[in-house]
């Protein structure tokens, strides 16, 4: 109840990479503008987003993350920095945490995918009825042209609405979720392949 | 009220001038009826189709005339319509024996007196308005049929009192024609101070129950294909008071005992149709001579009311029963009393109205006992034959100069206790004592239906009939396991070769040759005869015509290929098990299909009606296959192939074997809390996850473990097979996940992890490489198996996919910007104004996709570098 009542940041760690000596820890709160939706309508429809000018990226801010030491730990690390050996700075980063990132990936790709079709038969859908409602305008005015000429009162022109009900609308919080997820993902990739590329440059040149 | 109008018919023969209508209407009744006309509606039975057709006739004349007097038109005209349609229906008849006089004359007095009322202009406009416009129908109608008949119609008009004589003349005929019958009535009449003289109470007793069913019948009786009316009964009242003197003539002629109308009343009982038992045994007793014509007679009565609702089924067995125990005590002779039997059996299947509902148990008993005694009958006396399709009328029960018939067939009979024995034991608790009871019986109709199959092989009978005994037969051999096959000489094979290839040959409706070779097949499969099994289904090409059997084959079919799915089971031949029982088992039908039981999860999608029919075609519980068994079976098969499977596409999770497998494997990963497996379903997951690490032991016990397997025939060498299965299927799945992290595998490490032969080894993975599951070849000199990375690593084929996602995601995005520009081409820009609002977040939307795809277009990026650094 109370996380919607209040823009509370949630933490989220990385395992595999702590694993593997960089510590990662990264908070997040909702960004005021997709709190006010989530508060007022819970329901993420495209109209909503465009009037907040709401997208995936600006659906989170994420908040900088301070890690602080006690006096002691600082001191072991000195002391362990003294006795790093230096060879590990060429090794390349491992694939294992790429293959976990990559699957990752995927997984907000397939979320996507499945999102866009959604739309699309909404969108189908909508295209349908909007067909239909001309139609049936269209009828109804020829109709009542042909009464007029007839000298009969015009059929009064009933509210399209009420005839026809629009398709429901496509909630939009799972695809910005899943964008946001992939972005993300797309982002760490980079992060972490970054390094290994500049490293592989090195050796190269280093070889010639 | 009902003993009066039932005398009017009596004296209005005699005083056919005064009525004229009544002894016409009732001339034709050549029934000693004529005389006791309340026990109307018993004896119309025992006529002939002819009489039968010419008292309906005569009904509705009368009523077409009785309705003119009062001048209900709408009533005559309904008449008119019941009378040409009875007329139509009858014709068969009515050629052989002459347009019956009566109608002629009713349908040309009908269209005089329409013509009457139509020229009669005042008397139209006062009709009603249903009437006046039945009249017009009328009008028309009859002019229109009568233009048939002109011939006719001129010829009565010409002569009509001729008419009416001949008809005299008719009836006086058949008044005596009927003295036979008479002299039988004298001699009831001259008994009835006898029955009055009798102790009350059993008088009372009948007297209660006939007067009941006497109101029944007599008001049944009034009511002929038209409706009441008043005017009906005020007629009749009419009919009363003329009718009462000449009861009090009637009477001292009768020399009944001036008594009370009550007491004549019960007189009239012994003697009515109704009451049966009550009438029978007098009736024989008086009546010395007891003929083969007169039992036969008083068969054809009682089957004639067969169904009716009045009639007592109970006594009306009970009677058959008695009239068989005359027919011996009298010595009537063979064919009689068979004919007797017969009888008693079709009276026990009409014992209940409805066919859905079982009979009683001890009926049941009763049925078979007779069953059994008929055909000792007929074994002792091959002369007598049954036949089928014969009309009654030509049955030969005396005459011993040509061969004795009786109507009928033993079959037939045979046929429908086979199918009350399945109704009953359907309908029983199949956890009861009174299941096995009834069971044993099953001993017995056999027994009966060998010895029908004897008798019909001894009469010669045709191939259909044979054809169908066979099957009966069949269908008790074919589910039994025949585990003294060793011993016994002609074991069950042969017997079901013997009967399945008779029907093969002479059969010639589909249905007897296709249910047979189900039985066939099923019996190879329970068997373990499995390549025999698959080649008949196969070469029988059922499967491609059983879409057009009827259900029950239906269900024998699904049966059947289940069985053969569990044969191949035993066999070890896992694939074939696999694609045989999938269909079954991947509709989670399988209840249904099999006909064994109604999964409850599906009572939403069924209503009453169908919940009813579904429940008709239950198998008895001891021909049930195990669900559970079979359920296990089937997911072990899916099992040992999916795994292997799974590991050596790992990556692209499109191509599944079974989807149950899957649906319980990603049950079972739901579920918050694994513990040890306790049902079959657990005790399949845990070794699966035990076989995907390749731990076969573990596998093999947790799949062992369960105790079902204690009810699969020869469970110990089904055990082992698995057991050497589950071994070789785990070292495919350990190649297939950890090839990547060799370069060469010793064998032996292999044999000794897997603890299976050197050769055994060599022959799986020999397979896997000739099928292109694995890229590696055998080092001979070092007896090593050398792998070739020739396939992408894992990460490479990660990039794969996420290329081809985008690419997915791109098309998606393309349709869905494609078809806005489509909708905004036609449909919004007709309407001014409204067309932003149609698709308001059209702008932002659109930008934001592609600022997607090209974060995703950059990550590929990085991705197809990485590949060939990687």
């Amino acid at each position: 109840k109370q996380w919607y009542q209040r823009r509370v940041p949630i933490t989220a760690g990385d395992p595999l990479k702590t694993k593997m000596g960089n510590l990662s820890v990264r908070a997040f709160k909702l960004s005021l503008a997709a709190f006010q939706l989530y508060k007022e309508e819970k329901d993420f429809t495209a109209v909503m987003l465009r009037e907040k000018s709401l997208t995936y990226e600006n659906l989170f801010k994420e908040i900088p993350v301070v890690v602080k030491n006690s006096t002691l730990t600082n001191v072991l690390l000195c002391e362990l920095d003294k006795v790093q050996d230096n060879t590990s700075f060429f090794t390349l980063p491992t694939s294992s945490y790429l293959e976990k990132s990559m699957q990752l990936l995927l997984g907000g790709l397939d979320e996507t995918n499945q999102d866009l079709q959604k739309i699309n038969m909404h969108q189908r859908a909508v295209y349908k009825q909007q067909n239909q409602i001309f139609k049936y305008v269209q009828e109804r005015k020829e109709e009542n042209a042909g009464r007029e000429k007839n000298g009969l009162k015009p059929l009064p022109e009933e509210d399209v609405t009420k005839l026809f009900k629009a398709p429901p609308p496509v909630g939009r919080l799972e695809s910005l979720l899943s964008a946001n997820r992939i972005a993300s993902h797309c982002e760490m990739i980079e992060d972490h392949v970054k390094s290994g590329i500049g490293k592989l440059y090195l050796a190269d040149s280093f070889m010639s | 009220k009902a003993v009066v109008s039932t005398q009017s018919g009596h004296y209005g023969r005699a005083s056919s001038d005064s009525e004229a209508e009544t002894p016409v209407s009732r001339a034709p009744v050549r029934q000693y009826s004529s005389i006791l006309e309340e026990s109307d509606e018993e004896k119309r039975v025992v006529r002939s189709s002819k009489d039968k057709r010419f008292s309906e006739i005569n009904e509705t004349i009368k009523a077409i005339r009785n309705h003119k007097k009062i001048r209900d038109v709408a009533k005559v005209e309904e008449g008119f319509v019941a009378l040409c349609r009875i007329y139509s229906k009858s014709t068969g008849v009515l050629e052989k024996n002459g347009c019956p006089r009566a109608f002629i004359r009713c349908i040309a007095d009908l269209e005089l007196y329409v013509k009457e009322v139509w020229e009669d202009k005042e008397g139209r406009k006062k009709l009603n308005k249903m009437n006046s416009k039945a009249l017009a129908a009328l009008r028309q109608n009859v002019r229109k049929y009568n233009r048939d008949f002109v011939a006719d119609i001129e010829a009565y008009f010409k002569d009509p009192d001729s008419y009416e004589e001949v008809i005299e003349e008719d009836e006086d005929v058949e008044v005596k024609s009927d003295d036979d019958d008479d002299a039988v009535a004298p001699s009831k009449l001259a008994k009835k101070p006898r029955t009055v003289s009798k102790p009350a109470e059993d008088d009372d007793d009948s007297d209660d129950m006939w007067d009941d069913s006497e109101d029944e019948s007599s008001s049944d009786d009034d009511v002929p294909a038209i409706g009441y009316t008043a005017a009906y009964f005020l007629k009749k009242k009419d009919g009363d008071k003329k009718d009462k003197p000449d009861r009090k003539k009637k009477a001292p002629r009768q020399q009944a005992p001036k008594v009370s109308i009550s007491q004549e009343d019960e007189g009239w009982t012994t003697v009515s149709g109704t009451d049966k038992v009550a009438k029978e045994k007098p009736l024989f007793e008086e009546d010395a001579e007891i003929t083969v014509e007169l039992v036969n007679q008083k068969i054809a009565e009682l089957s004639s009311i067969r169904g009716r609702r009045g009639a007592n089924r109970q006594k009306n067995i009970e009677t058959f029963e008695l009239l068989s125990g005359v027919c011996v005590t009298e010595g009537l002779g063979i064919p009689i009393l068979a004919k007797c039997q017969y009888y008693t059996c079709l009276a026990i299947f009409d014992y209940n109205p409805n066919m859905a509902v079982c009979m009683k148990v001890e009926i049941w008993v009763q049925l078979i006992t007779t069953l059994d005694k008929l055909l000792t009958l007929l074994e002792e006396h091959r002369e007598v034959h049954f036949i089928e399709q014969m009309p009654e009328e030509e049955e030969n029960l005396e005459d011993d100069t040509r061969a004795l018939t009786v109507a009928g067939s033993i079959l037939v009979i045979l046929e429908r206790t086979d199918d009350e024995f399945t109704k009953l034991l359907r309908n029983l608790d199949p956890h009861g004592t009174e299941y096995v009871q009834r069971l044993s019986d099953e001993t017995k109709l056999c027994a009966l239906i060998l010895r029908v199959k004897a008798e019909l092989d001894h009469r010669r009978a045709s191939h259909e009939e044979m054809c169908r005994v066979y099957l009966r037969e069949i269908e008790h051999l074919y589910y039994k396991v025949d585990y003294k096959s060793v011993e016994i000489e002609e074991d069950s094979k042969d017997k079901m070769d013997k009967l399945c290839k008779y029907i093969y040959r002479y059969d010639t409706t589909d249905r007897i040759r296709t249910r047979a070779m189900l039985c066939h097949i099923y019996h190879h499969a329970l068997h373990n005869r499995w390549a025999q099994g698959r080649d008949l289904m196969l070469m029988s090409h059922l499967q491609q015509s059983i879409s057009h059997a009827d259900i029950p084959t239906k269900i024998l079919h699904n049966r059947t290929m289940v069985q053969l799915g569990l044969c191949a089971f035993r066999k070890g031949l896992i694939q074939h098990a696999h694609t045989t029982l999938n269909e079954i088992q991947s509709s989670q039908k399988s209840k249904e299909l099999l006909a064994q039981g109604l999964s409850t999860q599906r009572m939403s999608e069924r209503n009453l009606e169908q919940e009813k029919i579904e429940k008709q075609r239950q198998i008895p519980f001891h021909m049930h296959i195990n669900l559970e068994l079979l359920e296990y079976s089937y997911l072990t098969c899916a099992m040992l192939l999916e795994v292997p499977h799974m590991a050596a596409h790992q990556y692209d999770q499109r191509k599944k074997l079974s989807r149950t497998f899957h649906y319980q494997l990603r049950n079972a990963d739901k579920s918050p809390l694994v513990g040890p497996p306790d049902s079959m379903r657990e005790h399949l997951v845990a070794s699966a996850k035990a076989m995907m690490k390749a731990d076969w032991k573990t596998c093999a016990d947790t799949l062992l473990a369960h105790k079902i397997w204690g009810l699969m025939p020869n469970a110990e060498e089904v055990k082992a097979m698995l057991k050497q299965k589950i071994k070789e299927e785990s070292l495919r799945t350990y190649i297939f996940t950890y090839s990547a992290c060799y370069d060469s595998i010793s064998p032996l490490v292999l044999s000794k992890m897997f603890d299976l032969t050197n050769a055994q080894i060599h022959a799986t993975i020999s397979k896997m490489i000739l099928n292109d599951e694995l890229k590696a070849s055998w080092d001979k000199p070092t007896d090593l198996l050398m792998l070739h990375r020739a396939e992408s690593s894992k990460l490479q084929s990660l990039a794969k996919q996420t290329a081809d996602k985008l690419m997915y995601v791109m098309e998606n995005t393309e349709k869905m910007l494609d078809q806005r520009g489509m909708n905004i081409g036609t449909t919004f820009q007709n309407k001014s104004g409204s067309g932003q609002t149609g698709l308001p977040w059209q702008s932002s939307w659109s930008s934001n996709i592609y600022q997607h795809s090209n974060k995703k277009e950059k990550s590929t990026d990085c991705d197809s570098a990485l590949i060939p650094l990687l």
